[in-house]
């Protein structure tokens, strides 16, 4: 019985967030729309890294290095006018993504806990002090580049309205999350959840444990690219903070204020943390410091996040169904 | 050497308690906004340094006893974010005391001259400073290898459990190095403001060379420490001179060489 209220619940859920993604938020106004539009975008980040740290246990902070690259991608192709094509600079983008990640994850992955963290840093910040002062003509440094313009999907709608654009992002992201999903459900996703619990086990079962983390650190990479792609056709603009280990950082605070792990923490995630900034920031330019204040209040009181103390709602409401 | 005084601390701290004390670099910051309020107010050099380092022992203090003591045991990753936070609270908290304009702190009029080194002149406040960084670098190694309380914390650095098993009364120490460690580093941001100058950010900025000259000396270990220190410091020298355009790279290809192939760090203990 409890088990299967919980279902029938779970449905309603979806339900609900449907009818709130498809039909409430663009009937709100434009402000709500374009901030709906990013905390889309950021969920694909977040999840991204929650692919790598969430379940595979690998602490990055080099998933900036991805959603960087392929913004940057997009933005030189069309703002020089290499490549019209959306559907062509996509799949630049993300092969190029899938380039770097290949080269730096084959070196990053050998490396365990602190160091990774540490190693993805290095790399990242290696890759942007690159793009800021070297190859500055290509990147125009901390200027970053404007006039991007919105992708023609050689469709019917035009992407330069905002809620066609809003609808084009919401698909990606169901796509993504549908990738996800099946990436986590999959035998795959069951040997990096083992990977993240005991290496030494799997190793001892005879799994080819960098292979996994490998193809993890790519998959992973892949998602935040597209996460990057959509953000600089969102913008218009790609902005050098967005290659940043900051903005590494603020998708492992998105994370942890979601819930860790969790295939919807990182949406709440998002959604919190980008909504709180964009209310918060409206008042005080303090906005670090109270983003440090709820942080500190996730750390000491709730371990798992949005989604794990609703897990725990969950599991006690279920266990008072079975006493019925 | 202003580097060797911060990295040795987060190195003590890093190597006994197994923590990334992001928050570090902000000792060093609210040092040297500390230092330089004293020094406004007082125009004492000398008190402000000691109020500086005061200020970066209190903090150090403050987060071990609040924050960090709840989660020794748990992974990496809690510490981490938790000492971010903080970092981030903190430079909020600079910002909106001292504002955001950069300041400057004067040198001190005994030592702002020059001297002529092998014909080039150098100004004596860098000379002062090395010395400094020299006289830190024996007194906490001595402190380390020959004192009881150095004994203490080198045992628990090896193995908590079997300290504790002796009747060392590990938090104790723990919170003792945890301010040591804040101590130089806010010390470090005072004397070092002449040269940096004081400004929002600066906490990042050092924080991020710090960690590289911990991985890359080995944690826990003060001879690396140091060693790295001057290792970086010239290399990072020379970069500016042989390839101006990358030399920001320098310092982080030499950390991501070192944790490819050596992971535990040139002076490290091997795993």
């Amino acid at each position: 019985m409890a088990r299967m209220r919980i279902t029938t619940w779970k449905i309603l859920l979806y339900v609900l967030l449907g009818i709130v993604l498809v039909l409430l938020v663009p009937l709100s106004p434009r402000h709500i729309l374009t901030l709906a539009t990013s905390i889309i975008i950021f969920s694909i980040y977040v999840s991204s890294a929650n692919l790598l740290t969430g379940y595979t246990g690998l602490i990055s902070l080099g998933q900036a290095m991805f959603w960087g690259s392929s913004a940057y991608m997009v933005a030189i192709l069309t703002t020089r006018g290499i490549v019209e094509n959306f559907y062509l600079v996509a799949l630049m983008s993300v092969m190029a993504v899938i380039v770097i990640s290949a080269s730096f994850g084959a070196l990053a992955v050998k490396v365990k806990g602190l160091y990774f963290l540490i190693l993805t840093f290095a790399f990242g910040h290696v890759l942007w002090c690159v793009a800021m002062y070297p190859i500055q003509s290509i990147t125009f440094g901390y200027d970053g580049i404007k006039g991007v313009v919105r992708p023609d999907l050689l469709l019917p709608w035009s992407m330069k309205n905002n809620l066609n654009f809003y609808y084009f992002v919401l698909v990606v992201a169901a796509v993504c999350f549908f990738m996800l999903h099946l990436i986590i459900r999959s035998p795959f996703g069951h040997v990096l959840v083992g990977i993240r619990d005991n290496e030494h086990r799997m190793v001892a079962l005879g799994y080819n444990t960098f292979l996994y983390k490998y193809i993890s650190y790519i998959l992973s990479a892949i998602i935040a690219g597209v996460g990057g792609i959509l953000y600089a056709y969102f913008n218009c603009y790609v902005n050098p903070s967005e290659l940043h280990w900051l903005w590494s950082g603020d998708a492992l605070m998105m994370m942890f204020i979601g819930g860790i792990g969790t295939f919807w923490g990182p949406v709440f995630g998002a959604l919190v943390y980008t909504g709180l900034r964009y209310w918060v920031s409206a008042y005080t330019m303090y906005w670090f410091g109270i983003e440090g204040i709820i942080f500190i209040l996730v750390v000491l009181f709730f371990r798992g996040g949005i989604a794990g103390s609703l897990m725990k709602i969950q599991k006690r409401l279920s266990y008072g169904g079975v006493e019925d | 050497m202003l580097l060797f005084l911060l990295a040795a601390g987060l190195s003590l701290m890093f190597g006994l308690m197994g923590i990334v004390n992001l928050a570090h670099g902000s000792y060093f910051m609210v040092g040297a906004y500390v230092g330089l309020s004293i020094l406004e107010a007082t125009g004492s050099f000398l008190l402000a340094l000691l109020a500086a380092a005061a200020s970066g022992a209190l903090l150090g203090f403050l987060t071990e006893r609040f924050f960090m003591r709840r989660l020794y045991g748990l992974r990496h990753h809690e510490p981490i974010l938790l000492t971010f936070a903080l970092s981030l609270i903190l430079s909020d908290f600079s910002l909106f005391l001292w504002t955001g304009t950069p300041r400057w702190v004067q040198t001190p009029s005994l030592l702002a001259f020059c001297v002529n080194i092998v014909g080039s002149p150098y100004p004596t406040y860098r000379l002062a400073l090395i010395l400094v960084g020299i006289i830190v670098f024996f007194v906490l190694y001595w402190f380390q290898e020959k004192t009881r309380w150095g004994a203490m914390v080198r045992a628990g650095v090896d193995d908590k459990e079997m300290a504790t098993g002796f009747g060392i009364n590990i938090p104790m120490v723990f919170t003792t190095v945890f301010c040591l460690g804040a101590f130089l580093a806010g010390f470090g941001g005072f004397i070092g403001a002449p040269i940096l100058g004081v400004h929002i950010g600066l906490d990042i900025e050092i924080i991020m060379l710090a960690l590289a000259v911990v991985i890359v000396g080995g944690i826990g270990s003060l001879p690396g420490c140091l060693a790295t220190c001057l290792l970086l410091g010239l290399a990072d020298t020379f970069g500016k001179v042989l390839w101006p355009d990358f030399a920001s790279l320098t310092i982080y290809v030499i950390l991501v060489i070192v944790l490819l192939v050596r992971p535990s760090g040139l002076f490290g203990k091997g795993r």
